[in-house]
């Protein structure tokens, strides 16, 4: 599932998912968690890594300094609108 | 899998996956972003294809499947719909659906627009129409396994109870080893396997913990 919105802010689901992914979590955990079906889980976590914004490691992830720049971004992005 | 030559020669048609056979890979973009076979694994996948969106049966198929999905979701399973359209098509027909019908669709939708999956599933069925995918529904098992199929053409709405059912027998028989009699739902009973030697039916027939109809025919309450 794209985590980009065209205007370089995060879809929700993405938001979603990389404020859990702060810490690391296996995406079973973050699809608990979330509430979001593993599924999609899984789709948006691949994009993610695409785009370099997680990492995983042994079946954890994590959200990387880029992704986390652009969390605050979009949070702050939602907060001012 | 099977393959064989269209009427005209030019194309390629393959045959129908089978039955307990690892269901075939795909990965396609759909009205969630791009989605693959193995995103589904850990849970049941019904891949249903429809001939074609703003269509008159189709549409009443969507509510139909969107009007069941939070029960299927219930059971474990995940809906993902195709058809050989645009995700553009996709994403109009089903803001159309709610707009117009009050339904949301809840589940993916694959914009097969080059035919990839529904070539590798066996939906198109070039005696009904070369350019639209049947009526067809694939029940994948966590582990990606192809364990039912339904296969229905292009006229004949399917029919969503019968579905839910498919999934509960096959989720029965998973769960308890069982077979399911014909137009069973679940609190009925179930058929247990018959003996396979003359001793075990002598003493199947003296099995009181069953009902035994004949020796080859038993059922039990789960």
């Amino acid at each position: 599932m794209p985590c980009t919105n065209s205007d370089g802010t995060l879809t929700e689901a993405a938001v979603t998912l990389m404020s859990v992914m702060v810490e690391h979590h296996s995406l079973e955990e973050v699809a608990s968690i979330t509430d979001i079906p593993l599924y999609l889980v899984r789709a948006t976590a691949r994009d993610l890594i695409d785009t370099r914004l997680a990492t995983e490691q042994d079946g954890a992830y994590r959200i990387t300094k880029l992704g986390s720049e652009k969390l605050a971004y979009t949070l702050a992005k939602l907060n001012a609108g | 899998m099977v393959e064989h030559n269209g009427a005209n020669g030019s194309e390629t048609f393959r045959g129908l996956p089978r039955l307990g056979e690892p269901a075939p890979d795909f990965e396609a973009i759909t009205t969630h972003g791009m989605l693959r076979l193995s995103d589904f694994k850990g849970s049941w996948l019904i891949l249903f294809s429809h001939p074609a969106d703003f269509t008159p049966v189709c549409t009443t198929e969507f509510v139909g499947f969107s009007e069941i999905n939070s029960e299927l979701n219930k059971k474990g399973v995940q809906l993902l719909g195709l058809s050989i359209d645009s995700v553009y098509s996709h994403i109009a027909w089903t803001r159309n659906i709610e707009e117009k019908l009050g339904v949301k669709v809840p589940f993916p939708v694959i914009a097969d627009i080059n035919r990839e999956v529904a070539m590798k599933y066996g939906m198109i069925m070039p005696g009904e129409s070369r350019t639209e995918t049947s009526r067809c529904v694939f029940f994948i098992d966590p582990e990606s396994k192809l364990r039912a199929m339904i296969y229905y053409p292009l006229t004949t709405g399917r029919n969503m109870q019968e579905i839910i059912r498919v999934v509960d027998a096959l989720q029965a028989t998973d769960k308890f080893q069982v077979a399911t009699p014909a137009n069973w739902k679940p609190g009925e009973k179930v058929i247990v396997g018959a003996p396979n030697t003359s001793s075990m039916a002598e003493q199947r027939m003296k099995d009181k913990s069953l009902e035994v109809v004949e020796w080859y025919l038993s059922k039990k309450a789960l």
